[in-house]
């Protein structure tokens, strides 16, 4: 019991007279383990692991119950300082985690508060960020470096404290997917060096995968469903968490969709369960010839750097077009341009054929429809209600009669319905996103631009915004989006742009980008699921008509 | 040189003759120490001439305002000494003037010892030396710190709020009930957002062990040198000088 965090019954609610959130969990994590836990969104993930270093139920003034050993000790009778020695916690926004000026005053800050000898610190301080592949960066300040590099920063502030587990809590959700693969890579290196137990949990799980020892899943309502090796986990309850809204891993979600008799994890074994390529087929693509929005050799300069170079493109009525490519080439503040938010330095933008010198700024607004990365800033309104009814009041003259119907008819196809009262920002994140998308659907814009909207979302929430982009497009209008999301492009977008500092390195449907090596590897892409098992499956193909060839002669 | 100065003791010895101009009701003492102060921070603090000219322009325009007040609408029991000049209904007289006359210097004395100290002093150094040296509570001393980390974050967060007012075609308000709907529009989701930052940096500071009890080591050890005696006596030099004469 003093080598391992073991729970015994322990249950939790945010006060005396609201029921459990979860209760009768027991489990046990030992050194050297890697401990994927899984449920339904809101079933209280984060908050399990905020109870196991303590903060909880102190910081809500909630209620726990059973008992919580973190190595011989119970949690809530141990001081602060001596927790934090033992489990160490990194958190989902790589914003929110600092206090320090620079990456070795923060490392410093967690060894300050447990007295720990200054004249040691340097060391220590080297010694963590060596471990996370910073220790050229020790003296940078903390705002100037990257998501994925802060992320490590945090594990590292973790790290020098030498704790015997870290509870992540969403540790990857905030970075694209090749940060996300540096820092699982980056955790399980350390844990070569030092033998911690890792507590995780994630919304899209798949880069961890393949180094989880163990999933514990937790039902709907707060019990414990399993506890058990990945591959048995899913093999006996994918279906429940398929129906729950538990985000699947893409091998199974694929063995689910074609009833594969057993449930693969890796990609060989589910290109061998595949009976045939045919179910690989890329989805339909729109090829739209009408053009919006052009914009030719446009550049953009910012001080004496050139953020856009050059840059010609066109956006066609209904079709869904997908910007690319890596942090810092310019997408953003290409959309920004294509929004007329920024003024470019040279070019010319033209939209239904007058440029937009001519355009008065209200006429723009009401063709171009812009979706913003973070919900919260762009509303406007008290309610739900007056917020989607904005537009239409501003640019239409119906009468109050006709704008109530059409706001209550997107409430239902938004499921925001028993929300028309309430306050914006007292909805939850997938709403907030839903209500953000909506308020931009009411009227039909021309053109609709979205800055990275499944961005920190989960599954669930993804595909309800996949099937509200059908919908707009289908009503003519143009969308592009700026996007990480390799899968999502290669599923629902007609055309692809890739930029590459500055400059648009591709254009074309994505089918056509994936047989680019070329463009991927110069903008650093990978390739998305489907092309990956396909690929696979030829590779396997091919060997088995070299084997049956060979037995054959 | 000044930045080397320990940041408690440089901001204890800035404030003394705050503290004592404020007593002055002369033009000549502040506009002395206005004089002596620009000239350490030049000779001795490094500070670019671009950055303290930049934050010293409104200043010196609050002072000619001061003055202007001063000398324009004084307080009519103050109207008293030798007509200077009169034109319209204005009577300049040399009691007013000076008045406007000290009262902007000494603007211009607190701008000049302000800078002296905010230009030379990194927040961080400051913040250590006020928990090691002026025994500050860590708990206070830490959150303005991760709140100081977060004014880029909501510069940023303002700017896209004003960008969604564009795309949302938000018209400029224009009547007061329209005005205090605009700051409501901007405050509130900035406070929102403010305040889940603060929680979730608490958390994370909390995660690390910090109790907020005083009880801690500290990376930066924050010394007082032999500077540190020399620097109070060469800030008061005006004030000895002018209580000599």
């Amino acid at each position: 019991m003093k080598r391992e965090i073991c729970a015994q019954e322990v249950g939790f609610s945010f006060n005396e007279e609201s029921p459990p959130l979860f209760q009768h969990l027991s489990f046990t994590i030992t050194p050297g383990e890697i401990v994927l836990l899984l449920g339904p969104s809101g079933v209280g993930k984060s908050t399990l692991l905020r109870c196991m270093n303590g903060l909880y139920p102190e910081a809500v003034d909630g209620v726990r119950t059973g008992s919580l050993y973190c190595f011989g000790r119970e949690v809530n009778s141990t001081p602060a300082g001596e927790i934090a020695q033992s489990v160490g916690m990194v958190f989902q926004n790589p914003e929110h985690q600092f206090c320090m000026q620079t990456v070795a005053e923060e490392v410093a800050f967690g060894l300050e508060n447990i007295s720990f000898p200054p004249k040691e610190m340097d060391v220590r301080i080297d010694w963590a960020l060596d471990l996370v592949g910073m220790k050229d960066k020790k003296n940078d300040l903390i705002h100037t470096l990257s998501g994925g590099w802060k992320q490590r920063l945090a594990l590292a502030s973790v790290l020098a404290l030498k704790p015997r587990a870290f509870l992540l809590d969403e540790p990857t959700s905030q970075l694209d997917p090749q940060a996300s693969e540096a820092f699982v890579h980056t955790l399980v290196a350390v844990q070569k060096e030092w033998p911690v137990a890792i507590f995780l949990v994630e919304h899209a799980y798949e880069a961890w995968l393949p180094f989880v020892d163990r999933v514990l899943l937790l039902s709907k309502e707060g019990r414990l469903l399993a506890s058990d090796r990945p591959d048995e986990v899913f093999t006996t309850h994918a279906h429940t968490m398929n129906a729950e809204g538990v985000f699947l891993p893409p091998t199974v979600a694929v063995a689910l969709q074609h009833e594969m008799q057993c449930i693969p994890l890796s990609l060989p074994a589910c290109a061998a369960e595949l009976p045939d390529s045919m179910f690989l087929s890329p989805p339909n693509r729109v090829c739209a010839v009408e053009p919006v929005l052009r914009i030719d050799n446009v550049s953009y300069q910012y001080g004496a750097k050139r953020v856009i170079h050059d840059v010609d493109m066109a956006l066609h009525h209904g079709e869904k077009v997908a910007i690319i490519g890596e942090n810092g080439a310019g997408k953003s503040t290409l959309l920004q341009i294509l929004a007329d938010l920024l003024t470019p330095t040279a070019g010319e933008r033209t939209i239904n054929e007058t440029t937009y010198a001519k355009v008065r700024e209200v006429a723009l607004r009401e063709q171009i429809g812009y979706v913003f990365q973070n919900p919260e800033l762009q509303f406007i309104e008290e309610t739900v209600f007056d917020e989607l009814a904005f537009g239409l009041r501003l640019h239409t003259s119906w009468k109050e009669e006709e704008i109530r119907e059409r706001v209550l008819q997107m409430c239902r196809s938004f499921r925001l319905e028993p929300l028309v009262h309430a306050h914006p920002l007292s909805l939850s994140e997938g709403q907030k996103r839903r209500l953000s998308v909506a308020t931009m659907m009411v009227f039909s814009y021309s053109v609709l631009l979205l800055d990275e909207p499944t961005f920190g979302q989960d599954a669930y929430t993804t595909a309800q915004l996949m099937n509200m982009f059908q919908e707009v497009t289908a009503r003519g209008t143009a969308l592009c989006c700026v996007t990480h999301d390799m899968d999502l492009v290669d599923t629902h977008f007609d055309r692809v742009l890739v930029l590459s500092e500055g400059k648009l390195l591709f254009e074309g449907t994505p089918d056509l980008l994936w047989e680019s090596p070329y463009v991927l590897a110069e903008a650093h892409l990978t390739l998305p699921f489907r092309i990956r098992l396909q690929q696979e499956w030829k590779r396997q193909e091919e060997e088995r008509s070299c084997y049956s060839a060979s037995t054959l002669s | 040189m000044l930045q080397r100065i320990n940041p408690v003791v440089k901001g204890i010895s800035v404030l003394v003759p705050v503290f004592l101009l404020a007593n002055v009701f002369d033009a000549g003492l502040p506009l002395f120490y206005f004089a002596w102060a620009t000239l350490l921070t030049f000779l001795f603090g490094k500070v670019h001439i671009k950055v303290w000219l930049f934050l010293f322009a409104p200043c010196l325009f609050l002072a000619a305002v001061t003055l202007w007040n001063a000398v324009l609408f004084p307080a009519p029991a103050e109207q008293t000494g030798a007509v200077l000049w009169t034109f319209w209904w204005v009577e300049v007289t040399t009691n007013t003037l000076e008045n406007g006359l000290s009262l902007s210097a000494r603007v211009l004395a607190f701008t000049s010892l302000s800078l002296l100290f905010v230009l030379t002093t990194k927040p961080t150094e400051f913040m250590l030396s006020a928990m090691q040296q002026a025994r500050l509570p860590p708990k206070l001393a830490y959150s303005i710190l991760a709140g100081y980390r977060f004014l880029p974050l909501i510069r940023q967060e303002f700017r896209h709020l004003q960008q969604a007012g564009r795309i949302r075609g938000v018209r400029r308000a224009r009547t007061p009930a329209e005005k205090l709907k605009q700051i409501k529009r901007t405050t509130v989701p900035l406070l929102a957002l403010a305040i889940r930052k603060a929680e979730q940096t608490a958390l994370s500071m909390e995660a690390r062990g910090f109790t907020g009890s005083r009880k801690r080591t500290y990376y930066h050890q924050m010394t007082v040198s032999y500077l540190d005696g020399i620097f109070p006596v060469l800030v008061l030099v005006p004030f000895l000088v002018w209580w000599v004469l």
